[in-house]
């Protein structure tokens, strides 16, 4: 019984997020944005490489790694291009900015010069936030990500009114394919609300409120399942 | 859901909050222990100290040392503005596992002690160097956290000069040093000193303090575990306090817990990897008589998968044992034990393999023997559930 | 009665994961059976004279004190390693031990190291941690089984052998259904446990290769193997496999 309601309410969620999505019309931004890595023009200069968690024993999982070498592929295009690797570099451990420098530098002949390094890159917000800070508005650039994280991506990059060229590139786990899609879903939401309503004040309170809520949740869960 | 498995609102927490610890960690005091051997022990005595003198504290189970056991223990105590009753949480933590969260912690007063560093678990961390160095990235997050260091642990005293954090070391000295095993590294700040006939004192940089203690010989590791809570509590101002880390005896499940069931008496003694091994076996009565062994071996995920650990051991000692003394093996890798303990020169006629736990103890029920038992985490839990059919025991989890 | 003089190399860099113990194996079967055998430690920076022992071995252990000793490994020790390889001589090496006799290891930040091109495989390190249990089967259908614990990929060149077939586990990359490399008395593996607690068989089979270069043809008593069979037995039963041999 307990079950059905929960896959009662997942359901609803899940339709609520889907119509969401169709409302911000996401999928033909998406399509509008898709290049073959050969059509895209060379005057693009920028390369936006968006991070990915790394896994727990530091390694590089292969969500990013389809990315980093997507890049390879567009330096043999454009030796021109400049590439902006956008990740999370606080620590030592877990710093996918550092992971993906350090994979180019080894794995091709893109020279340190063209190897631009973003450790504030938290979010995908933050990542694509943080490039407008490095170039002009109106310049437009080559967007690496993962094929499931793509359409929102590209949604926040139209919402700021930035030009992207996606490169499409094969789904590397189809397994987890529908996870990340769900996960994807629900993220909308969050880059949806940062792209119209983000202020730090906003995000602060927002930040103690998930809190308060998740506490709350977590132990309702301890005493039920303690008893 | 089963005690002992206690984690789940934390893993909760984490994958909703991903900055739950910003909050968690705000307004409470974080006392930190992490090392290879020794957390669980040096957690419990703090703890009980600080109890006994009115002090609340909160701590994390054993077992739930991973961030997921930490945000749980946090979570269950504090409220919604994320404020405490206590004003300790004694939290043990898994080496690699607290760098991932330093970074959150915004409790304004840390101390992180490392008791020791040496290799551990293989199949988790097989890289002493990368437990190092997951230690240092944690403290790098923590720059006005206190360290307190074992001085007397050279992996442990490298971290030193690493680190620009304040460093208040702990150490042992006896009467007759030797100085070949001592390391230079680093000179403990407080050191306590064991004169030959027993007694000891705790040199810290401003008094020294008489440490009377009823335990003739206790062995050095929980020498080493009470110094550790020594010198947190002079860290924390607390100095009155650190006599009794040495004059108590307080209950700790697993590590030399004495037994007795009818006749029998058993000491149940957890081994998780090579040093603690010879730690364990030299703790051993010089010369043993009426006494047999048990090994109880597994290799679950909580064991440590990888059993080649056993060859790392030096089981020399075993030899010196009386010919009348019959050595058990049970658990899931009874026979790679007696094999090890073969090859480390031991008559195979005097091993009896056993598997199965119950059918075991049905075979040791011998009067007026006393029974030591190894075991690993796994087979731990299960002896002291079969322990507990026969005779009223503590939970491991309640203390 | 025998001796045999075993070389155990970087005995300070290379000593984790129990490996060790191999040698403690093949030292107390000797006793066993009145001969003996002494163990030689040549370590970082001393010239190695394979000639003067019957077995080399090399040990495994992390990957950083791996990086450290290639280069002497190449500089000071692959020459002469390469002309006794060639002559027969029992060489056993576990994990990062036998990664030293590749052509190259690619490190997670895809660095390539030149390793000494003794052997033709290459290594690559995944993301994977291949870890657990290992059932094999070697050309001489001896059953095998230990604990592999690795996250590395080996690449066999066409011409080298594996040194075995995996019935359980990862091995070599999980894909070939091959482990380690063999190559005429060469031997590595990835089996810890140690290797040679588990498989006496082996052991006795390393001993014999050993004196029957250094004696000619020898004879070997047999030892009562029931504990390491028993061991043996267990992993197998776990997985369902039958010994047929």
């Amino acid at each position: 019984m307990k079950r059905k309601i929960k896959h009662l309410i997942k359901s609803i969620v899940l339709r609520l997020l889907r119509l969401f999505y169709k409302i911000l019309r996401v999928d033909s931004i998406y399509y509008q944005s898709l290049y073959d890595m050969d059509d895209i023009p060379q005057n693009v200069r920028f390369c936006l490489i968006l991070g990915a968690k790394l896994f727990d024993d530091d390694s590089i999982p292969p969500i990013l790694k389809e990315r980093l070498d997507a890049a390879i592929r567009l330096y043999h295009h454009n030796p021109n291009t400049i590439f902006i690797l956008s990740g999370d570099g606080r620590k030592r451990i877990s710093n996918d900015a550092i992971a993906m420098y350090e994979y180019l530098r080894h794995a091709s002949n893109i020279p340190k010069e063209q190897l631009i390094v973003d450790p504030a890159g938290y979010t995908t917000y933050d990542s694509i936030i943080n490039l407008t800070h490095r170039i002009s508005q109106k310049e437009p650039f080559v967007l690496l990500t993962s094929a499931f994280h793509m359409p929102r991506s590209l949604y926040i990059c139209h919402a700021l009114g930035l030009t992207a060229y996606a490169v499409y590139l094969p789904v590397s786990r189809p397994q987890a394919q529908v996870a990340y899609r769900n996960r994807e879903l629900a993220a909308l939401v969050k880059s949806w609300y940062r792209v119209h309503f983000h202020t730090p004040r906003l995000h602060r309170f927002c930040c103690r409120l998930r809190f308060v809520l998740t506490l709350l949740l977590c132990k309702c869960l301890f005493t039920a399942f303690d008893f | 859901m089963k005690k002992g498995a206690t984690t789940y609102p934390g893993r909760i927490m984490v994958k909703l909050c991903p900055d739950a610890f910003t909050y968690l960690t705000r307004h409470i005091s974080l006392i930190l222990v992490t090392g290879t051997n020794g957390k669980t022990s040096t957690c419990r005595l703090l703890e009980h100290i600080l109890r006994t003198q009115g002090v609340r504290c909160i701590s994390n189970r054993s077992g739930a040392n991973l961030r997921f056991g930490v945000a749980t223990t946090l979570l269950t105590h504090c409220n919604i503005f994320g404020r405490y009753k206590q004003q300790y949480a004694v939290l043990e933590c898994d080496e690699g596992d607290f760098a991932k969260i330093a970074d959150q912690f915004t409790c304004p007063n840390v101390t992180l002690v490392v008791t020791n560093l040496s290799h551990d678990q293989l199949d988790r961390y097989g890289d002493l160097q990368q437990v190092k160095n997951y230690i240092l990235c944690g403290i790098e997050c923590l720059p006005q956290a206190v360290l307190c260091l074992n001085a007397d642990c050279p992996e442990t005293a490298s971290l030193a000069p690493l680190v620009s954090n304040k460093v208040v070391s702990y150490g042992i000295r006896t009467d007759v040093d030797n100085d070949d095993l001592l390391s230079d590294l680093l000179q403990p700040s407080c050191i306590l000193s064991l004169e030959s006939q027993g007694a000891l004192t705790l040199q810290t940089p401003d008094v020294a303090i008489p440490c009377p203690h009823k335990i003739t010989n206790p062995p050095v590791y929980s020498l080493y575990n009470s110094l550790a809570v020594a010198t947190v509590l002079h860290q924390l101002g607390h100095s009155q306090w650190i006599p009794s880390c040495f004059s108590t005896e307080f209950y700790n499940p697993g590590r030399f817990e004495v037994i007795r069931v009818d006749d029998t008496s058993y000491t149940l003694i957890l081994v998780k990897n090579p040093a603690g091994f010879r730690q364990a076996l030299q703790c051993l009565p010089a010369d043993p008589t009426d006494i047999d062994f048990v090994f109880a071996i597994n290799d679950r995920i909580s064991d440590g998968q990888d059993v080649s650990w056993l060859w790392d051991c030096d089981f020399s000692v075993l030899n010196h044992v009386d010919e009348h003394t019959t050595l058990f093996f049970t658990g899931r890798r009874y026979s790679h034990m007696a094999v090890r303990l073969k090859y480390a020169g031991l008559d195979p006629e005097r091993f009896v393999l056993e598997p199965d736990i119950p059918t075991l103890f049905t075979r040791l029920q011998r009067p007026n023997r006393h029974i030591y038992l190894f075991a690993t985490y796994s087979s731990m839990l299960e002896i002291r559930s079969h322990l507990e059919t026969l005779t009223p025991l503590k939970k491991f989890w309640d203390q | 009665m025998y001796h045999l003089d075993i070389c155990h190399l970087y005995p300070d860099q290379l000593h984790s994961y129990g490996d060790d113990g191999n040698l403690t194996i093949l030292k107390k079967r000797m006793e066993w059976r009145g001969h003996t055998l002494t163990i030689h430690p040549i370590s970082l920076g001393e010239p190695l004279d394979p000639s003067l022992y019957d077995l080399i071995f090399i040990g495994s252990g992390e990957n950083h004190k791996m990086l450290q000793i290639i280069s002497d490994f190449n500089q000071k020790k692959a020459a002469s390693i390469h002309e006794v390889m060639h002559q027969d001589k029992v060489i056993l090496a576990i994990c990062n031990g036998f990664y030293l006799l590749g052509n190259s290891y690619q490190t997670a930040r895809m660095e390539n190291i030149e390793l000494s091109h003794l052997l033709d495989f290459t290594i690559r390190n995944d993301h994977k941690r291949s870890s657990g249990d290992i059932i094999i089967r070697d050309h001489d259908r001896l059953l095998l089984t230990g604990f592999e614990n690795h996250h590395s990929v080996v690449q066999l060149g066409p011409d080298l052998l594996p040194f075995a077939h995996t019935l359980h586990g990862i091995g070599n990359n999980g894909t070939d259904q091959t482990e380690g490399v063999r190559y005429r008395n060469t031997f590595g593996t990835h089996l810890h446990g140690p290797l040679l607690a588990d498989n006496p068989a082996f052991a006795d089979k390393l001993l014999t290769l050993a004196l029957q270069n250094k004696y000619g043809q020898i004879h070997l008593s047999l030892l009562d193997d029931s504990l390491e069979n028993e061991a043996r037995q267990c992993v197998l039963k776990r997985y369902q496999i039958n010994d047929c041999t």
